[in-house]
């Protein structure tokens, strides 16, 4: 078996590039696939964790995660439709409305 | 059973909840309403007045009821030899501006009366208050009513001076507050649970080097409102700004919370900072405020500012009294403070009068006014008179004491002290002689009709006051006396072996002293 | 793992919250038939949460736990439940004119607040951090809809969008600190991990617990990460936003209390130095950039902000008494908070148009009792005394002076100065410059007359004679300490 280390570091790098990609793209949906990576890091590292502590608890964590993140997508998909019909972009940038 | 401290607080109040619900048409019968309850506070006053005891140094009448028991705050109220006045004159002076501003506040009757009762609760709630949270609470709220008299009153430039007015202040008092925690906390150090209850606050044993630092915070707030150079600036434009009765209260009272806030809460609270601060503050008292002030209100071409600067520089001298920490300064600061608020509150009535007529307080507008203001001016020669210190009117008791307590501390000071009082009769009397005297010159003033009744029923009593304390202050010093002393004692005692700087020609203060 | 059987008092224990939910679904139910008569819906709504929170305050608080201690009942989620629901009444009993005005009532309106307090009641009273977490998320996802409430107009989507990319992305920190706790301890159950005291591992204790503060900074808006709110305040209708800036508040501090001062009390007085950092740049930035608002919306917003600098302080301290000053204070900016969000809805037209301070010149002629009360708020807002802004300030201020943190408090105060300038401002407009144009407000309507009359009454309560509140609010901290 592979020592955890490896799962924790992985799951560290799928995060950061989920970061990096909020961070940097402009598309919308890009940022929330980026956002949903970051999730999906977070489920590799409960699942690490869990086998190696041998305790079930992180595996019913991400059952919870991953319907949470599909509740998440269908409100955030259709806020997205929303606007694009208002104003047929879906570049972060375009979000310019709002600001001091 | 509600005691007499109370009613000043509670008639007031009840005066505002009688005009709410007073139609807004009834613009008159909202003013016999309002001037009927502050007479009724002052009648209550000078009642009070009457019953209070020559010779105990403590506090009188208190009343004590528990507030909020898991802060250990309370709401306890008393009076003693210092504040007695000052009520009295609040109550006086109150009244009187109300009736002076009869017409010549056009719009928004009910918001005004109801202000300046508000104002009027603040101001005694600052004098009785003996528990420091109940202290602040009246100090802070005291400004929303000055804050909305200032601002929708007044003058063109209303807004600006309302806003200076209300972060000057609160700049101030936010120090302060933070000061307050503090000895609240140490409060909780050192009795074991927390209070804000003054006489028992007095009891701290604090170390010099805290000491400093609370000293320093409350003395800003105070010297804000006093106010003392360089923190005076908001004042001359409230008081510009203001309408008559707003600056009459102002200039009246307000200003003299500075004063009894060193008395009450620097001197005791910080023995040891104040003897060791007090040169600091004396020649701030007597340069930043004496002697800047009648320089500045030398050179002010309206009339009002003027009287703002000479604010400054009277307010000085009560400063200076204070910290010369003897008998004759500290009874002089105490009753020079009440003069300043007859003799200013009349100075502003005054102009106030004129302003009505003419709708400008610039001197050079005027000249000649006696001739046609007779009786006019005759008042104002005497409030002027009063206000420069001459002697026989009250001006001059205060003034002198304050002198001769200084000459005890320090003849250098006091030279430079004594100048001011010559700069005052200068810049006073310049004045009154470039408005009353010489010829008309202008057109506009040719028509203008004497006093009013209701303004004599205004300013006699004022006078009437100004003379007699002029003539025969020895009852109101009786009653100041015991309290300075004992103050006196409880900063001595407590300065830590600071010596009192007592020249030795002078007895040492003792409680025994009558 | 704890083995445990369902029994028939944990439902019990969950009475507000099923009520809430069935409440809700039956809201979306009722929508179907009673198209159309919208007071029925409002007093409905309004019905379900005097309900909840009647059931809520007849429960004994005696620290029972419940599912295998995933919740539990204490004074302390009490204390800010009530809040909560109390906060929900509110926006329901303000909701409607605002909606009614713009054609956008719909049932999902009232569906949607009870959502959301379900979530918050979960996040405050749940014992475990998944409880919590579906909570806050339950929360979130409810409020990303209710700020993009209105589908039609930019404003609208703008800030849903925004808030929906940040806050799921702040979820997703907060859910790798979990992840990373659950790591070092082996459990996600706090009562767990505060009786195991030291984790297994140090460095994954470190990440989790600097993850899930990061994910919480977030929620609550500490500066740096508060970029989100004032768009999201400014775009969110007004009442969805008094709502948001009340409750969920109330609710994040709540869980982060009950995570840090529950779950990990050893590590409070080394964090200190972070807090007191964080709470210092938060109420200064969010003051001085409210400074130069001109709408009134996002002048509030970064207010907010602000007082979340100065709940900080709470945190900072520690210690029982400076979490019971967090309590009492976020009792308090409740009413001060969402009385000045009706006022703002009141007056800023249907189109959003009349947000700036210009809008507001010499309405205090025209609408006396309405200005009279904004006036209020705003002196509560900053900090005057006789109101409940200056009780609280004083409780949280105290208590940090006694802990030896004057330097923080000089910097609070200092903010405090600086919010009275742009606070004023409201008032100097009202009441001080002349009216600017004629505009007809149609009469504000019976339940937002009572919201109103509620919030003025009780920042004056509380502003007077807080000594109730104090002992409860000191009552309920003891129980997560």
């Amino acid at each position: 078996m592979l020592p955890i280390e490896y799962y924790l570091w992985f799951a560290a790098a799928l995060f950061a590039i989920g970061v990096a990609g909020v961070l940097l793209r402009r598309n919308v949906i890009i940022v929330f696939m980026s956002i949903e990576l970051m999730l999906n890091a977070v489920n590799v590292t409960f699942i690490a964790f869990s086998r190696q502590m041998n305790n079930i608890d992180g595996q019913i964590f991400v059952f919870f995660v991953m319907t949470l993140a599909a509740a998440e997508v269908a409100v955030g998909l259709a806020i997205i439709v929303a606007m694009y019909r208002n104003k047929k972009s879906i570049n972060v940038q375009d979000m310019n409305l709002l600001k001091w | 059973m509600i005691g007499i401290l109370s009613l000043h607080i509670i008639l007031p109040m009840l005066g505002i909840l009688a005009l709410i619900f007073i139609p807004d048409k009834e613009k008159s019968l909202m003013k016999v309403v309002a001037i009927g309850f502050t007479l009724a506070t002052f009648v209550v006053s000078v009642v009070m007045l009457a019953k209070f005891e020559i010779g105990p140094s403590d506090m009188q009448f208190v009343e004590y009821a528990e507030w909020i028991p898991q802060w250990g705050i309370s709401y306890k109220i008393g009076v003693d030899g210092i504040s007695l006045f000052l009520i009295l004159i609040t109550t006086l002076l109150t009244p009187l501006s109300l009736l002076s501003s009869w017409n010549s506040i056009n719009e928004g009757h009910k918001g005004f009366l109801v202000s300046m009762l508000a104002l009027e609760v603040g101001i005694i709630g600052v004098f009785l208050s003996m528990d420091l949270f109940l202290f602040y609470v009246f100090w802070e709220v005291m400004l929303i009513p000055m804050y909305f008299i200032i601002g929708i009153w007044g003058g063109e430039k209303r807004i600006y001076a309302a806003v200076k007015f209300i972060i000057y202040t609160m700049f101030g008092s936010l120090l302060m507050l933070v000061a307050i925690f503090w000895l609240y906390y140490l409060s909780s150090e050192q009795f074991g649970s927390p209070t804000t209850d003054l006489l028992m606050l007095y009891k701290l044993e604090l170390p010099y080097n805290t000491q400093f630092w609370l000293f320093l915070a409350f003395t800003l707030s105070f010297a804000i409102k006093i106010p003392l150079f360089p923190f005076h600036t908001w004042l001359p434009d409230a008081h510009v700004e203001a309408p008559t009765a707003g600056s009459v209260i102002l200039a009246g009272v307000l200003l003299k919370m500075g004063g009894y806030g060193l008395l009450r809460y620097c001197l005791p609270l910080f023995p040891e900072a104040t003897v060791r601060l007090a040169p600091y503050l004396i020649s701030l008292a007597v340069f930043g405020g004496i002697i800047y002030g009648a320089l500045v209100a030398m050179v002010q071409p309206d009339m009002k500012k003027l009287i703002a600067y000479s604010s400054v520089s009277h307010m000085g001298f009560v400063v200076l009294g204070i910290f010369v920490l003897n008998q004759q300064g500290l009874q002089g600061a105490v009753i020079q403070m009440v003069n300043h608020g007859l003799s200013t509150g009349a100075l502003f009535l005054l102009v106030g009068f004129i302003y009505e007529r003419r709708h400008s307080r610039l001197i050079s507008e005027y000249g000649g006014i006696a001739k046609i203001m007779p009786f006019y001016a005759a008042t104002f020669l005497i409030v002027v008179l009063s206000s420069l210190g001459l002697p026989g009117l009250n001006g001059f008791v205060g003034e002198f004491l304050i002198l001769v307590g200084s000459f005890k501390y320090s003849i250098f000071f006091t030279t430079f002290a004594a100048t001011g009082v010559i700069l005052a009769a200068v810049y006073l009397l310049w004045m009154y002689q470039r408005v009353m005297f010489g010829k008309v010159t202008n057109e506009k003033n040719s028509g203008l009709s004497d006093l009013s009744l209701r303004e004599k029923w205004v300013i006699v009593p004022l006078i009437v006051l100004i003379v007699f304390i002029g003539i025969y202050p020895k009852p109101i010093l009786d009653r100041i006396e015991p309290s300075v002393t004992n103050l006196l004692n409880v900063v001595q005692a407590n300065s830590n072996g600071e010596k009192l700087k007592i020249s030795p020609d002078v007895t040492p203060v003792s409680p025994e002293r009558n | 793992m704890i083995d445990f059987q369902i029994v028939p008092a944990d439902f019990y224990l969950l009475l507000p919250e099923m009520v809430l939910s069935v409440g809700a679904m039956l809201l979306l139910f009722l929508e179907l038939f009673l198209k159309g008569n919208k007071t029925v819906q409002q007093w409905t709504a309004f019905a379900i949460f005097v309900v909840a929170l009647s059931l809520l305050l007849s429960q004994e608080s005696s620290g029972a736990t419940g599912f295998g201690m995933m919740v539990r009942s204490d004074l302390f989620g009490q204390f800010i439940s009530a809040v909560v629901l109390i906060g929900g009444g509110l926006t329901v009993l303000l909701g409607k004119e605002y909606l009614v005005s713009r054609e956008w009532h719909r049932g999902e309106y009232y569906s949607l607040l009870l959502f959301a307090s379900v979530g918050m009641l979960f996040m405050v009273r749940g014992l475990d951090l998944l409880v919590i977490f579906l909570g806050l998320e339950l929360l979130s996802i409810s409020l990303y809809i209710l700020v993009g409430y209105f589908r039609d107009r930019l404003f609208s989507n703008e800030a849903a969008l925004k808030y929906l990319l940040l806050g799921a992305f702040a979820s997703g920190f907060l859910l790798y600190g979990i992840a990373y706790t659950y790591g070092s301890y082996g459990t996600t159950n706090l009562n767990e991990i505060r009786t195991m005291g030291s984790p297994e591992s140090m460095t994954f204790h470190w990440i989790g617990l600097s993850l899930i503060l990061v994910g919480f900074s977030f929620k609550v808006a500490l500066v740096p990460f508060h970029m989100w709110l004032p768009d999201v305040y400014q775009g969110a209708p007004t009442p969805v936003t008094g709502f948001m800036a009340t409750t969920t508040k109330a609710a994040a501090f709540a869980a982060m209390l009950r995570i840090l001062f529950y779950g990990f009390p050893a590590d409070i007085a080394e964090w200190m130095p972070l807090f007191w950092f964080l709470s210092a740049v938060t109420m200064t930035v969010g003051n001085v950039i409210a400074l130069q608002q001109s709408n009134l919306k996002r002048m509030l917003a970064y207010s907010a902000i602000a007082h979340a600098g100065y709940l900080m302080i709470g945190v900072t301290v520690g210690t029982e008494t400076g979490a019971a000053g967090m309590l009492f204070y976020l009792l308090g900016y409740l009413f001060m908070n969402i009385g000045a969000f009706a006022v703002v809805q009141y007056f800023e037209g249907k189109d959003e148009t009349r947000l700036d301070f210009e809008s507001y010149a010499g309405l205090a002629k025209k609408h006396p009792l309405i200005s009279l009360a904004m006036t209020l708020f705003m002196f509560a807002l900053a900090g005057f005394p006789l109101t409940v802004g200056f009780t609280g300030k004083f409780y949280i201020f105290t208590t940090a002076i006694n802990q030896g943190f004057v330097w923080l408090i000089v910097i609070a105060v200092l903010n405090s100065l600086i919010s009275v300038y742009y606070y004023l401002r409201v008032v100097i407009y009202m009441y001080m410059k002349p009216l600017e144009e004629e505009i007809e407000f149609s009469p504000m309507e019976l339940p937002a007359k009572v919201a109103l009359t509620v919030c003025v009454y009780a920042v004056l309560h509380l502003g007077v004679l807080p000594g109730n509140f104090i002992t409860l609010a000191r009552e309920a901290v003891s129980a997560i300490f």
